[in-house]
Parts: C-alpha cells; structure tokens; sequence
C-alpha cells in the first residue's frame, strides 16, 4: 500500500504553482511597461516625420515661389509650376503617411507577439495549477492508511516519520553489507 | 555606406553650403534630401522588430487538453475516495454491532 502523496511533494507543487501566477503577474506588467515605451516611440517618430514633412513642403513651396516669380523671358508657366507643386506635395505627404504606418505595423507585431506569449504563459500557469489541484487531493491511499492508523491509535505523521526512519535503515544496511563485500575482496 | 552615414555626408554638405551663404536650387533640392533621408532613417529604426512574428513561442495547445484528463482524474480520485469512505463507515458500523470496540 501506498502512503499517499508526499509532503514535500505537495509543498513543491504548490510553490510552484504560486511562482507561476507570481510570475504571471511580473510578465504582465513587463509587457505593460514595453508597449508603454513603443507608443511612446512611435509618437515621438511620427511627430518627427510630420516635422520633417513640413519642412519639405515649405521648400517645396520655396522653390515653387522662385519659379513663378522668375523673370522672363520666357514668362513662367504659373498653371504648370503649381501643378508640379501640389502634386509633390501630396507624393510627400503620402509617403509620411506610408512611412507612419510602416512604423505602426512593426511595432503591432510586438504587441501581438507579446499577447501569444503571455496567452501560452497563462495556458501553463492553469496547467500547473491543475497538476497541483490533482497532487494536493486526498488520495484513496491516504483515507486508508488514515482509518487504520486511527483505528490503532497511531498518528499518522508519525506512520510516515517510521517509513521515512525504516528506508533511511535500510539503506545503510545497504551501503554497510556493499562496503562489507568490497573490502573482503 | 551605411544610411546613416550618408545622411551625415548630405548633412556636412548642407552645413557648408549654410556657411558659405550659399541659398539656391541645389541647397534647397539637397535639403529636401536630407529631411527625406531622416524619415527614412527614423522609419528604418523599427526594423528590428521586422522579424518578431518568427519567435517561436512554446506550443501549450495540448495542455488544455491534457488538463481535461487531469481533472477527469481527479473527478476519479475522489468518487474513489468517497466509496472507500463509505466502505469503511458501513465496516465500522457493522465491526460495532459485533462488538468490537472502534475507536
């Protein structure tokens, strides 16, 4: 028969149990933390390329002044000079914008990263507390060796101290009766 | 040449035509390049997260599954355990009506 499952059996596996949800809690607010400081990245990114953007178009704009107020001849051709204008600056204007959301997409991949990492953590952590639920229960083993030990008169902590006491004898007899023949040799 | 390194070489031209009070096409046109050269620079900066969708994370499909078996286990355990309660319990009664004493 049996004795059940182990005290420092069940005590690991509720240690370790705890450490997973404790350390569930850790990757949650690390991640928090991570995503907190990309955000913070892109809008400083984009705040950049709209800057930058601006100042393009200013140029653009400049240059596109410095044209029409030329001198001739010939007479500058206004109509095409704005024209050229304004469709650099919708070119450069969409390029922010593809460029922004270059930027948006990556940093969407560390989000979704980070969420299959903490969803498969989450998944071990219920795994490990299953597995312990299982290792805390009162097995049949321990009902019986609980009623006999009660119907003798015998507490059971020290049933198991008796094991423990009677294995460690054994294995010194053991290691003694190895020693004996080794050195009969 | 790296990007940033010719964003570096475009932006000492530019400075020296600066100091040189040089204000025409061409230092316009190379000042677009510029600004154009830094978003791109500041774009290319994300790129090492190009890769994170190939990290593999563990696979855990199986342990809700698993987990299943677990409970059912247990579910198992304790019917077990109940009936060994009951047993004993109908024993004790029935040692008790022979006669022997149970503590």
């Amino acid at each position: 028969m049996g004795c059940g499952t182990p005290a420092a059996v069940k005590k690991l596996s509720s240690a370790q149990a705890a450490t997973m949800v404790s350390y569930e809690q850790s990757l949650k607010l690390y991640f928090a933390a991570i995503v907190g400081f990309a955000d913070a990245q892109v809008t400083t990114a984009n705040h950049l390329i709209d800057l930058n953007t601006r100042q393009i178009n200013a140029e653009l704009r400049a240059a596109t002044l410095e044209e029409i107020n030329k001198a001739g001849p010939p007479p500058p051709d206004r109509g095409a000079a704005l024209s050229k204008y304004t469709a650099a600056i919708q070119a450069q204007n969409a390029l922010a914008e593809t460029q922004k959301a270059k930027i948006a997409g990556l940093v969407a991949k560390l989000n979704d990263k980070q969420n299959e990492m903490m969803s498969a953590f989450q998944e071990m952590t219920k795994a490990q507390q299953k597995l312990d639920e299982y290792i805390q229960l009162r097995k049949t083993n321990d009902v019986i060796l609980d009623e006999l030990t009660g119907i003798l008169g015998v507490n059971r902590a020290k049933v198991d101290q008796a094991t423990q006491d009677i294995t460690h004898i054994a294995t010194d007899i053991q290691l003694a009766a190895t020693n004996l023949k080794g050195g009969s040799k | 040449m790296t990007t940033q390194e010719i964003f570096d070489t475009l932006q000492t031209t530019l400075d020296k035509l600066d100091d040189a009070g040089i204000d025409d096409s061409s230092k316009r046109n190379l000042h677009i390049l510029v600004l154009q050269l830094q978003n791109e620079l500041i774009t290319e900066s994300f790129n090492s997260l190009k890769d994170i969708d190939s990290v593999t994370v563990a696979d855990t499909s199986q342990l809700p599954v698993l987990a299943a078996g677990v409970q059912t286990a247990i579910d198992d355990e304790k019917a077990r355990t109940a009936l060994v309660e009951k047993l004993i319990a109908t024993a004790k009664v029935g040692l008790k009506a022979a006669g022997i004493p149970i503590p």
